[in-house]
């Protein structure tokens, strides 16, 4: 026996074993295994010294209450568990609840299509530097024409054009110059809001072309005030005045904000203007 | 598996039934069988039998009075939880001893993390590094020979929890436990020449701790 087979030998010794004839006869010649047998046997004498600890007295009862509370624990999930599997049309009932709480939120936080729109429509507008004015026709924006080519007062396009254009959602002014006093009438009804038109309906039809009453001022040297009734919107508006002498104003009417746009987020205020138009 | 009804219940087989009162002690799968049938009393006795081997095996492991009986505590519950799943394809002792041994080691684990501030905390030390002596054994001779065999046991209680958890659990299982080499290789998951292997390799850092007393 060689001295690797027999360290092996005295490694798996138990110490109340005892060695093979062979180990005990190699150990008899090799001083080197006999100490590690020697040390080895003293350490697992050392180690098995230590006593068997010994549980507490009441190990047994602490040992029931916590299988007990284990148990509890685990009735207490399946009960709600059960309660869940059995209830489904509750589940059911919430999850639809949730959908529709969910969907009413987003409407209401979303920003207005007919607001992009306008504001589409106004950056559109303000980054063409020059309006349409060979084509009447074509013209987008409102226009103030102080000619003396008669008009005919109130009429539908003049109206819904004017309101289109502003954003507002009263689509019945009135832009007659006779008929002032029955123009804020109408600006001022509660039930004037009846129709808004789409901002986009620019893109298809013209802005109007509103002509007041009367002679030019231009050629009797009057000085003629020209009121248009506009209902106060949420969106600038633009007013293109031609005299059709070569004198063109672009006139830029901010909106009247008293910070519920703000407070709701369909606000097109100021500060989140980029056009540059004030 | 009664619920908790009174004080009483708390203690094993006082509420219940005594069916385990046979002549001879049934097996460890016989009591297991009868608990998973309901049999608090069966449960009882498997308690009564291991109670205090997991508890000491435990405490070696942990070197923790207190938190040897939480973990043996912990051991029985789990046992006992899983009385529908056991099958008896190995030795009870080796199932039992296998979900002590995973517990001590999650709790070791769990305290390494923790960093917590123990007197073991003197002797902890990395994977080969040399151990550092707390209290060193004094070369004067102790008249009381209780005392010395006292210190001598802490010296060696102290020197195993020093050793690393993969060391110390088929140290603890051969030179304390007395287990054999196959039932290590099982409760330890692994082959029976690692664990010869580990242990060898714990002897010779218990030997380097302990030299002052072998």
């Amino acid at each position: 026996m060689n001295c690797q087979t027999c360290r092996f030998e005295i490694e798996e010794l138990k110490t109340e074993e005892r060695l093979s004839d062979e180990a005990r006869a190699h150990l008899s010649v090799c001083p080197v295994c006999r100490a590690f047998h020697d040390e080895r046997q003293a350490l697992k004498r050392l180690v098995g010294s230590l006593e068997v600890v010994a549980a507490p007295a009441d190990f047994d009862f602490r040992l029931r209450a916590r299988i007990n509370a284990a148990k509890n624990a685990g009735n207490h999930r399946s009960s709600w568990r059960s309660f869940l599997a059995s209830a489904p049309a509750i589940g059911l009932a919430a999850s639809f609840a949730l959908i529709v709480a969910a969907g009413v939120f987003y409407n209401q936080t979303k920003p207005a299509p007919s607001t992009i729109n306008q504001q589409a429509a106004v950056a559109g507008k303000s980054s063409d530097s020059k309006p349409a004015q060979a084509n009447p026709d074509s013209v987008q924006t409102a226009e103030v024409s102080e000619t003396p080519q008669p008009i005919t007062s109130g009429s539908k396009q003049e109206e819904d054009s004017v309101i289109a254009t502003a954003g507002a959602k009263n689509p019945r002014s009135r832009t007659n110059g006779n008929s002032k006093q029955s123009a804020r009438r109408e600006s001022s009804r509660p039930g004037a809001d009846i129709q808004q038109l789409p901002s986009n309906d620019l893109a298809v039809r013209p802005a109007p072309q509103i002509i007041p009453n009367g002679a030019s001022p231009f050629n009797a040297g009057t000085n003629l005030v020209v009121e248009l009734p506009v209902r106060s919107a949420s969106q600038p508006m633009r007013v293109f005045v031609d005299d059709r002498s070569g004198a063109k104003r672009t006139v830029t009417l901010e909106p009247v904000i008293f910070g519920s746009q703000d407070f709701i987020g369909r606000n097109t205020s100021r500060a989140q203007s980029s056009q540059g138009i004030w | 598996m009664s619920t908790l009804t009174s004080i009483d219940d708390l203690r094993f087989g006082t509420a219940v039934p005594q069916t385990v009162v046979a002549e001879e002690p049934l097996s460890d799968h016989a009591l297991l069988e009868a608990t998973r049938a309901g049999d608090e009393a069966a449960f009882a006795e498997i308690v009564s039998r291991y109670r205090n081997q997991i508890t000491s095996y435990i405490y070696r492991m942990l070197n923790d009075y207190d938190g040897a009986v939480d973990m043996a505590q912990e051991t029985f519950v789990r046992v006992y939880q899983a009385a529908e799943r056991y099958q008896t394809s190995y030795a009870f002792s080796t199932y039992i001893y296998r979900i002590a041994t995973n517990l001590a080691i999650s709790e070791l684990r769990k305290r390494k993390r923790r960093r917590l501030v123990s007197l073991t905390g003197f002797f902890q030390q990395t994977e080969g590094a040399e151990a550092r002596e707390f209290n060193p054994p004094d070369a004067a001779p102790l008249q009381d020979a209780v005392l010395v065999d006292t210190e001598r046991r802490q010296a060696v209680a102290r020197a195993i929890s020093t050793l690393p958890e993969k060391y110390r659990a088929p140290l603890v299982l051969r030179d304390v436990e007395g287990k054999s080499y196959d039932e290590i290789a099982h409760i330890l998951e692994t082959s029976e020449g690692t664990v010869k292997s580990r242990i060898s390799r714990a002897r010779g850092f218990l030997r380097d701790k302990l030299s002052a007393y072998l």
